[in-house]
């Protein structure tokens, strides 16, 4: 009898072990980290209370990293939303027609992000590069901060692009056809459809991709690294990229932590308004 | 007349879009035909200045690749099976058992996902070196077994099978291992392969810990080896295209093949967050 009561938590045993492993260990760990002065070796040497925040929020590459992010943010998002909002309008009624668009447009998550961000790279050379042949101009994607900037970006775009199409996709094949359907048949135009009855019914779900973006866009490093570098001097270099530099290549931990916690208050902001607005949603539903 | 402008406009905008989003992996397959020579001529070259197949001769003959494909299969394959494993049994509590700290262990699990993996690189680069499991494949694939979107999934689906086929399961004697295997695995097939293909592709694409839990070139997996043929000095990165359309190939047919599934699975709410 006590073996059966037991059972439930044998069960659980394994998911609780990893996520105590692998996911608070080290979030806590971030934060004692960023309250000590750490040692190479990782050991703790002395508490020093904010210290090591007062020091990052001192460094101006921190708030360069930080407005790199935001430049970044600011562009992805918005371009991002409307690329899709477009491909997923275009694809919208189900049938044998759309069928091949809708294969195209979510293979981009086929592609590993490692090799998506090394095409980009050759993609966007200056002067030998693909990009710039076929729109016929000379853009210094590699030399000028924002082409630099635009270019991650684009990368960003092709990276998420799959999974954001499908998501919005299926959002709005299973919205209700009946409203649009009398709409259309007492005379409204595809722009007021949109906008008066498919945008409404959309909103949750667009919301939901809008702040996932914006999560992503926080978060972005790894495709950078490999694309740019966060070169041009610097103007790629992420926040997370920043965080990644200090702990992996510095080997300055202390500073490493200070960065991260910072960035978990941020990504917490953006996950709470998320939740605010899908509150309020519900409050107006009901 | 109105509408059947409309209907060319929209076909002209789709196929310009599907082109764009197409874009990189035509060039990926051109330049998996450049030469050195073509790589560097301005303006930029589209097509080949000839068809010959050197480059994946090249990609394949290099003496990393396959090892590379292994442990890039190995860890997908390990980290796909493990991490389902762990959330079978986990859901499979949840749904079915009631007992006292369910509400908060779930919680627990499901917290996990607001926090950003990223910014635990440090702290876990310090767990895996303290386990002494740098340069392995249980290092490699550790933080990707935690499991808590799968859960979610699972236990939603779980709960939505009648209860009815559950008792009578054990009305019939059946052991929580026999009801798992001979009962629960077969009706959650679709959602099942769905997650695990999930989680393979999810692990044999990933970048970021692999390159930081390796240092030795003969456990690095396919992703980062691309990025590191070592044929870049030399501008000549037809061997780096050739690899990487190489890769892409069996993902791209998986894709195209699952596409109805994917679209089916994601109908039900149960698909890649």
């Amino acid at each position: 009898m006590r073996m059966k009561r037991l059972k439930p938590y044998a069960y659980l045993a394994p998911a609780l072990l990893t996520a105590l492993v692998f996911v608070y260990l080290p979030f806590l760990r971030n934060i004692v980290e960023s309250l000590f002065l750490v040692r190479i070796d990782r050991s703790l040497s002395s508490f020093v209370g904010l210290d090591n925040y007062r020091r990052v929020l001192a460094d101006p590459i921190f708030w360069q990293s930080l407005g790199n992010t935001l430049l970044f943010m600011v562009l992805f998002v918005p371009l991002n939303l409307a690329l899709i909002l477009a491909a997923v309008l275009l694809t919208e009624r189900e049938g044998r027609a759309n069928k091949v668009y809708e294969v195209i447009f979510m293979l981009p998550m086929a592609m590993g992000m490692s090799s998506m961000a090394l095409i980009f790279k050759y993609m966007f050379r200056p002067s030998v590069g693909i990009v710039n042949r076929i729109i016929g101009v000379d853009i210094p994607w590699t030399n000028d901060a924002l082409a630099a900037m635009f270019s991650v970006v684009f990368l960003g775009i092709a990276l998420d692009f799959g999974l954001d199409y499908l998501l919005l996709l299926s959002a709005l094949r299973n919205i209700d056809k009946a409203p649009i359907e009398a709409a259309r048949l007492d005379g409204a135009s595809e722009w007021q459809l949109f906008w008066r009855i498919k945008a409404p019914l959309l909103g949750p779900t667009l919301f939901f991709v809008l702040f996932i973006s914006m999560k992503d866009a926080l978060l972005i490093c790894a495709p950078i690294m490999v694309m740019t570098e966060g070169g041009p001097f610097r103007s790629t270099q992420t926040i997370v990229y920043q965080y990644y530099i200090e702990a992996f290549r510095n080997s300055n931990w202390s500073a490493a932590a200070a960065v991260s916690t910072l960035v978990f208050v941020m990504a917490a902001v953006i996950t709470i308004l998320s939740m605010r607005f899908e509150a309020r949603r519900l409050h107006y539903e009901n | 007349m109105r509408t059947r402008m409309w209907t060319t406009v929209r076909l002209a905008l789709v196929t310009a879009l599907a082109l764009l989003v197409l874009f990189p992996f035509i060039y990926a397959l051109l330049a998996s035909f450049f030469s050195a020579g073509d790589f560097a001529t301005s303006p930029a070259r589209i097509l080949p200045s000839s068809w010959s197949f050197r480059n994946y001769q090249r990609a394949l003959s290099n003496r990393h690749f396959p090892t590379y494909m292994l442990n890039s299969l190995v860890t997908g394959v390990m980290s796909a099976l493990g991490r389902m494993v762990i959330a079978m049994l986990a859901s499979y509590a949840l749904a079915y058992f009631r007992f006292a700290g369910r509400k908060l262990i779930f919680a627990i699990l499901a917290l996990t996902l607001f926090i950003p993996g990223d910014l635990l690189l440090s702290g876990n680069y310090l767990t895996i070196q303290k386990l002494g499991l740098l340069d392995s494949w249980l290092g490699i694939i550790s933080t990707s077994l935690v499991p808590a979107s799968q859960i979610l999934m699972l236990r939603q689906f779980f709960l939505s099978i009648p209860a009815s086929i559950r008792d009578s399961a054990a009305m019939d004697g059946a052991s929580d291992r026999r009801y798992i295997i001979s009962i629960l695995i077969p009706i959650s097939r679709a959602v099942i392969s769905t997650l695990l293909l999930q989680s393979f592709v999810a692990m044999f694409n990933s970048y970021l810990w692999p390159l930081l839990v390796t240092n030795r070139t003969d456990m690095r997996t396919v992703q980062i080896g691309i990025t590191m043929l070592g044929y870049a000095e030399s501008l000549d990165y037809g061997p780096i295209f050739a690899a990487i359309v190489i890769v892409l190939i069996p993902f791209l047919a998986v894709f195209i093949l699952m596409h109805r599934r994917i679209m089916a699975s994601l109908r039900q709410g149960y698909m890649f967050m």
